[in-house]
């Protein structure tokens, strides 16, 4: 079958760098050729520097060993996000990489909590995960096989530095033969029947051909926007936050397990821990901000002395009309922008590069692959937009101009449901194609004080004193495994992944 | 709960009322009061339900008390590996539409890119057609190193019997139980407000089901709308044998229509079916759908519901589906608006996905008959299209949420009918071809040795049936 044989990949962050990984190793046997362009002179953003579990099964994909790959991006491990203020000041909770408690009698086993919960006779959902009581206490190993024993019904993540993550891969693609140019890209020359992009002119005359173009050039979307116009849908009104500012701190404490999302009163604030240093953010609505300010925020509220100047960042939460148009594809911010809050963005650059694998174009571009893939890329990020909306809303809060905009705010159909349902009966509504399974939508839910009125009826045909044993045995088991889990930095040390650099330290005379 | 009971009336003595309140009474407790009204069906109305099921029905049967002993002893139902589909139009071959576990992945890559690729085909490869074709049967084991073990197989029964079967499941219950016609159903604004049955009692309730088939006794009543698709006209009838046929059933094309035959121990069961007026002695069928199934108080089930094209197990997969949805979100107030809304979303998907599947088969005729011209019609939504030309195009599988007929349904099907993919995944050239062609060929011979070796399904059912006879277990 012929097929066609050079793309070209424009920009080399952290999209850039898996989409040539994973090219290069699914058609390294196919002759194709896979030029990359970035240029040292444009930063690029490192988009969230925590992941969702999904990006293990990427990884293992590309044939990377665990402990290398954490060693060189000084990754830590991560079982969940805890949540605080967000439902109300004071209020913390974690979403965890896993079911609660075990399928018990062919019930959801929230319902069966519930129903004790109404009764005053249950502890809080949370002692019934794993990973949360885990993550609590700073602790890690490795799931077993088993998935439907305590201790092993859980899945992780990592936290690590993205931009290493993305050197890392470039040393992978570049073994796979993956060509780099480095340059700016002054031109792109389109066909002038087709509209196809033929060719990049560089700064310094270069020019590169190439038959399909992957778009990793960031919020610019220099070839999907810039020359092909596919245009933006622009989702503001519904997640308004625009603006961040980052800075690394020094790492204080234990080394914990998860990721840390605070609301503020005009957005939220990131804190992830790496082995090396720990990574902080405010994402905020320059609305009710000024960025000073929300610098100030950030910067009085950091655990250790910070190790660089704050870096500030723009961004308008939206999608691509079309992902793919012509012959370029975006992966990544070109794509489109969700804020960090549920570490969404590499995990949508990992759908991408999967949805254009299997829709990966033969001898030419053919209008269903494109088409396929933009309704599928279309669903996961509105469906990842409703999860995010979810945080803003369900809260009680209403002590700052931001939060009561999401009071007065008309929700999207599909997430009104959802919370309706819920707060009715504890029904989660589902789907089938979509990053947030029921227990995340849970975890929020419940976490954010949206407590249902009632539960499922199925669950009274079961007397009290059986569900109570039932769920206080999976309590004591749940405890009983963590309190045989090491501490993570234990764990890394023991298994191999710690890092052998010593951890950032602030130079005295402040950040450089 | 509730400080009083909740009252809810299951309307209809049919396959679908029997199957409700069966199902009702099994999953809640005594909080809610079940009554039943019995207008004397027999299930002689139900043809519309077909008579096969999904493997999906296997679980859903045993929880309402029909597991296999009980129904292969008292009832003439058997295997289904699938539905055989001959002379059908466009397409040369015939097929087995078989039940089939998640095909193998070969060097990563789905099955069927190889199969394109090396120019394949898929029915040799598939342990159920195969042993289907030759009349085999036996329960697949647990040993993945057992190619039967990628079998799956559902029912062929009869309705009549199958509603004797569960009328004796439900009097062994606290079910509240009227043998009545229903004379009146009294309705205002929020639904129905009670019934008069012909033995001069009335009844009220907090919830109505609607199990009364296309009567829809209660849902037109409290102007529940339907909208019609189609209609043909459709005729059962049956003829006693001695020796139980083949583990699926047959499917054929006519002219203006098809027929289908069911193999039951006892006798194989005609399903004709044919554009309207053709069919001397048949029933008039509206295939279509409600607006919403769920309407102020009343919750239609079953052919109340929707009538689905008897084609495939379609309307058993619906009927199953709009059970396990009430049992989903039976009230648990006396406001029931979510859930009243949540239903209607998912009956609607459940519709539009089931009738999908069926309207699969028809789209390659090109037959200017009456029947197959509206049917066609009738199948061209841009949700299958999407499906054909995906397909078509490149061998991949668009997807919708939780549709019942799942990726293994839709090859075999695309294969079935002849349909070839113009591309396949690239990486499949990654293999060398004839590395491929051995181990397909390797599979499908381990499968031609294997079915050799399994009994005739009318041998393996009069085994089983000693067996549990023996064990005492019906």
């Amino acid at each position: 079958m012929s097929q066609i044989s050079k793309i070209c990949i424009l920009g080399g962050g952290t999209a850039g760098w898996m989409t040539a990984a994973a090219l290069s190793n699914k058609f390294k046997a196919l002759g194709l050729e896979i030029q990359l362009i970035e240029s040292d002179q444009i930063g690029t953003i490192g988009v969230g520097e925590a992941t969702l579990p999904h990006i293990r099964f990427f990884n293992q994909q590309l044939g990377i060993d665990e402990r290398t790959f954490m060693r060189a991006t000084e990754a830590t491990f991560k079982l969940g996000i805890e949540f605080c203020d967000w439902g109300q000041r004071g209020d913390h909770y974690i979403h965890p990489f896993g079911d609660y408690g075990l399928p018990t009698l062919g019930m959801d086993f929230h319902q069966l909590w519930l129903r004790l919960h109404q009764q005053g006779m249950a502890s809080r959902l949370d002692d019934y995960s794993y990973p949360i009581i885990a993550a609590e206490q700073g602790r890690f190993q490795m799931p077993g096989d088993d998935h439907n024993q305590i201790g092993s019904n859980f899945g992780y993540a990592y936290q690590f530095d993205s931009s290493l993550y993305a050197k890392f891969l470039r040393s992978y693609c570049e073994a796979k033969g993956v060509i780099r140019t480095e340059g700016k890209v002054t031109e792109a020359s389109q066909n002038p029947e087709t509209g196809h992009v033929e060719r990049l002119t560089l700064e310094n005359g270069q020019q590169i051909e190439a038959e399909l173009f992957i778009d990793c050039s960031g919020f610019r979307g220099i070839l999907i926007e810039q020359t092909l116009k596919a245009g933006y849908d622009d989702w503001s009104h519904w997640l308004p936050c625009n603006r961040a500012v980052a800075v690394p701190c020094e790492a204080r404490g234990k080394l914990l397990p998860y990721t840390r999302a605070t609301a503020r009163t005009a957005g939220w604030q990131w804190r992830i821990p790496l082995q090396h240093r720990t990574g902080n953010g405010h994402v905020y609505w320059n609305e009710y901000i000024s960025d000073d300010e929300a610098t100030h925020q950030l910067m009085s509220t950091l655990e250790g002395p910070a190790l660089a100047e704050p870096k500030q960042l723009f961004f308008k939460t939206g999608r691509r009309n079309k992902f793919w148009s012509q012959n370029v594809v975006s992966i990544g911010l070109s794509g489109g922008f969700l804020e960090p809050l549920e570490s969404t963005s590499i995990h949508l650059i990992q759908e991408g590069i999967t949805a254009l694998i299997e829709l990966f174009p033969g001898a030419a571009i053919d209008e269903n692959d494109v088409e396929e893939y933009n309704a599928r890329m279309g669903l996961n990020f509105e469906r990842v937009r409703d999860f995010l909306l979810l945080h803003y809303v369900a809260t009680q809060r209403d002590d700052s101009e931001m939060w009561r905009y999401f009071r007065n705010m008309t929700l999207p159909n599909s997430l009104q449901e959802k919370i309706s349902a819920w707060n009715t009966r504890g029904y989660v509504l589902k789907y089938e194609f979509g990053v947030f399974l029921p227990p995340s939508w849970i975890a929020v839910m419940l976490g954010q004080n949206l407590v249902p009125e009632a539960y499922d009826p199925r669950v009274d045909t079961y007397g009290l004193d059986q569900l109570r044993s039932q769920l206080a045995s999976i309590k004591q088991d749940t405890m009983n495994a963590v309190e045989a889990t090491p501490d993570q930095i234990d764990f890394l040390r023991r298994y191999g992944a710690e890092t052998q650099s010593a951890p950032l330290v602030a130079s005295p005379s402040g950040p450089n | 709960m509730q400080r009083s009971e909740f009252k809810i009336v299951v309307c209809g003595g049919g396959l679908a009322g029997l199957m409700t309140a069966l199902a009702l009474r099994g999953a809640l407790n005594s909080d809610y009061q079940i009554t039943l009204i019995n207008e004397g069906e027999d299930g002689k109305d139900d043809i519309v339900y077909g008579s096969v099921t999904l493997p999906t029905a296997y679980d859903f049967l045993r929880g309402l008390g029909l597991d296999e002993p009980f129904l292969f002893s008292r009832s003439a139902t058997s295997f289904s590996f699938g539905a055989h589909y001959v002379e059908w139009p466009g397409t040369e071959t015939d097929w087995v539409q078989c039940h089939h576990e998640i095909l193998p992945l070969i060097a990563g890559i789905p099955l069927q890119h190889h199969l394109t690729r090396n120019q394949q085909r898929l029915a040799p490869l598939l342990v159920s057609g195969v042993a289907a074709r030759q009349g085999k049967f036996a329960h697949p084991p647990d040993d993945p190193s057992n190619p039967l073990s990628r079998a799956e197989y559902g029912y062929q029964f009869s309705v009549r019997e199958w509603v004797q079967l569960l009328a004796e499941k439900v009097a062994n219950t606290n079910v509240l139980r009227h043998g009545a016609e229903i004379t009146s159903v009294q309705a205002g604004d929020s639904g129905v407000s009670h019934l008069d049955l012909a033995s001069g009692e009335t009844l009220s309730a907090d919830l109505f089901i609607d199990c009364t088939g296309p009567r829809r006794k209660l849902a037109g009543a409290a102007k529940g709308a339907f909208s019609v698709t189609r209609t043909f006209s459709m005729a059962h009838s049956v003829q006693p044998t001695s020796q139980l046929g083949p583990p699926c059933r047959r499917v054929t094309a006519s002219p203006n229509g098809w027929s289908a035959q069911t193999y039951l121990q006892n006798a194989v069961h005609t399903l004709s079916v044919q554009a309207e007026n053709e069919l001397a002695d048949a029933n008039a069928c509206m295939l279509g759908s409600s607006d919403a199934a769920w309407k102020g108080n009343v919750v239609s089930i079953g052919a109340a519901a929707s009538v689905l094209d008897p084609l495939t197990s379609g309307p058993m997969v619906m009927l199953q589906r709009d059970i396990e949805r009430l049992l989903d979100l039976i009230p648990v107030t006396r406001a029931f608006e979510m859930e009243q809304r949540e239903f209607n979303r998912r009956f609607k998907d459940d519709v539009a996905h089931t009738n999908m599947f069926a309207d699969a088969f028809y789209l390659n005729s090109t037959s200017d008959t009456p029947f197959w011209t509206t049917a066609v019609e009738a199948a061209l939504t841009p949700a299958l299209s999407r499906k054909i030309t995906q397909f078509e195009s490149r061998g991949v599988l668009a997807k919708y949420d939780l549709e019942p007929y799942n990726d293994e349904d839709w090859i075999i099907l695309h294969h079935g009918l002849g349909r070839r993919a113009a591309r396949y995944d690239l990486q499949a050239e990654g293999t060398a071809k004839q590395d491929i062609d051995q181990q397909l060929d390797g599979m499908s011979r381990a499968i031609e040795q294997l079915v050799a070796r399994m009994p005739p399904h009318h041998v393996y059912v009069s085994n089983m049936k000693r067996y549990f006879e023996k064990q005492n277990y019906a």
